[in-house]
């Protein structure tokens, strides 16, 4: 399955390298201001996979937004291969935390809409969009809707609609964060398997500090009120990870320490 | 039932909350003799028809009413078929149907290119549209004195009429579809580099759909009565005139017939209508968006 790929991208530059340099962002929340973002830099290396973790309003998803090219800040610069991101772009796959399926299409279809505006024949289309079903293992749901998949059903669609279009960076928005447990650990082992076969640079916002551990090389954590990044930390260890492993639970204290210390 | 399928071959954290819905209609039908599903709907539809129908004839036989204001159902009956043997019926009928048709659309279709525009352009919205809902929100009878002298009564008054009527349902629903359409699909069409055309055509119009096929069902519900309306008032063709001449000449059982195939053509337009919204955009019965 792995080598099925159609749509052949010969990899002969690192792509999907992502450089933030003094990022800034206000919002004007009840004629008060309130920096989402504040003198943020972050390089990401291609092929990277980054998590970023912290609680709520630190701006990382509005970060991830950026990157997205759906927002931009009000100083500083964001560019992933050195070009400045000013509008999104097929180059870079967003996935959202509520799946975001149109609900009036099937996954086929849904799948199919972002190779819309890509070039290449109809039967090449079709046949990624094919492949892409069986990678994530929804074969026999092609003319499904999405009312009719279950929760982890329809974010595993969404991650094939933004795997689609082959980008080099994947943005990927708590991804897993609405799902049940059970359904959540076996779609990060897939998301993995995807990550190690595309070779694409992944930067996955989550709330689960366990999640970025097992699957991230470094763990970003940011503080809010102003958002500002933390500490970023190194995870070493070779996947799959054990989380019950020392190392493991040592890192995994230490952000979570860190996480609570910063909220009072 | 194809999503009951799909539904149950999904293992984890299922609730069965649909199959024991479905249980609940099943019980309920389960006292109807055992018959195909659609059958089985049709006879419990025809109840209460059958249970008018038999008061009906027990207020005749009782001579509640006099004979000439109460006809016979029987009397009914024979002069339905009478009108339909001879063609007048479905003659009439046709030419009441056209007149709807060409309303709607003519009415309908304006609707739905005025609600677009005040949904998408907030100037005119501000500017225009107090005045046409104004406009509209006097009645198709308190526009009819007018409309006849600028008009005359022939075929063009009716025309206009039943557009007038069609044209606030479909307004209203267009523009309200506009303006409630989840947002958050916009961020998908922007983020898959969608050109304007094909975001209009495949995020913005069918998100829009089901509110315009709704406010459709509501304007031809209402032309149809319209119709039947302004056709009483002046015509010399279709269901309202046949029911006016059955009026003018004392021949009650000409208009009780007339009133039925009203009823269940009007009856049959909105259930066609229903079932065609259910094909077409099903998943908005389903989708909480």
């Amino acid at each position: 399955m792995a080598d099925a790929l159609t749509l052949s991208r010969p990899k002969t530059v690192e792509v999907g390298s992502v450089q933030i340099s003094d990022v800034s962002k206000t919002f004007r929340v009840e004629g008060r201001t309130v920096h989402a973002l504040d003198d943020v830099s972050l390089a990401i290396a291609s092929g990277e996979f980054i998590s970023i973790v912290g609680p709520s309003g630190c701006g990382k998803s509005t970060l991830l937004r950026f990157l997205a090219g759906l927002d931009g800040p009000d100083s500083g610069r964001i560019a992933v291969d050195g070009e400045v991101i000013d509008r999104p772009s097929l180059k870079r796959g967003i996935v959202f935390q509520d799946h975001r399926l149109l609900p009036w299409f099937s996954v086929e279809k849904n799948i199919a809409l972002s190779l819309h505006s890509l070039a290449g024949s109809e039967a090449e289309k079709r046949e990624r969009v094919q492949y892409l079903i069986d990678l994530v293992g929804l074969s026999g749901f092609e003319k499904a809707l999405p009312h009719e998949l279950s929760g982890g059903m329809s974010q595993r669609a969404a991650i094939a609609r933004g795997l689609a279009p082959r980008p080099p960076l994947l943005l990927l928005d708590e991804p897993l964060g609405a799902l049940d447990s059970l359904t959540r650990s076996y779609l990060q082992d897939e998301l993995l398997a995807i990550w190690e076969r595309e070779k694409s640079t992944v930067v996955m916002v989550t709330h689960d500090v366990e999640e970025a551990i097992y699957l991230s090389d470094r763990v970003v954590v940011m503080e809010p009120r102003p958002g500002r990044i933390a500490k970023i930390f190194e995870v070493s260890g070779k996947r799959p990870r054990h989380r019950d492993d020392p190392d493991f639970v040592t890192i995994r204290r230490e952000i979570t320490d860190l996480l609570a210390h910063r909220r009072d | 039932m194809s999503d009951v399928t799909f539904k149950s071959s999904i293992a984890i954290a299922e609730t069965p909350f649909d199959r024991v819905a479905d249980k609940g209609l099943q019980g309920l039908l389960a006292s109807a003799p055992r018959l195909p599903g659609w059958l089985g709907k049709v006879a419990l539809g025809l109840v209460v028809p059958f249970a008018l129908l038999a008061l009906w004839s027990y207020a005749v036989h009782q001579e509640w009413l006099a004979e000439q204001i109460l006809p016979d159902p029987r009397l009914v009956y024979e002069t339905t078929a009478d009108l339909i043997a001879t063609g007048q019926l479905p003659g009439e009928l046709l030419v009441s149907l056209g007149r709807v048709a060409a309303g709607l659309a003519v009415g309908g279709g304006l609707g739905l290119l005025f609600g677009l525009a005040f949904g998408l352009f907030r100037p005119l919205d501000i500017y225009v549209a107090p005045t046409v809902r104004a406009i509209c929100l006097v009645p198709s009878l308190g526009w009819l004195p007018f409309f006849m002298l600028v008009f005359g009564i022939g075929e063009a008054l009716k025309i206009i009429l039943i557009a007038k009527t069609c044209f606030l349902p479909l307004m209203v629903s267009a523009y309200e579809g506009i303006r409630s359409r989840p947002r958050k699909y916009d961020d998908v069409a922007r983020a898959l580099e969608l050109p304007w055309l094909a975001r209009v055509r495949l995020v913005v119009w069918p998100s829009i759909l089901p509110a315009i096929l709704t406010g459709v069902r509501q304007a031809l519900s209402r032309g149809w009565k319209v119709l039947i309306l302004v056709e009483m008032i002046s015509s010399a063709a279709g269901l309202g005139y046949l029911m006016m001449w059955g009026r003018k000449a004392f021949q009650l059982d000409v208009v009780f017939a007339t009133m039925i195939v009203i009823g269940i053509v009007g009856w049959a337009l909105d259930y066609a209508l229903t079932r065609f919204q259910h094909r077409a955009t099903g998943w908005s019965f389903k989708t909480a968006a």
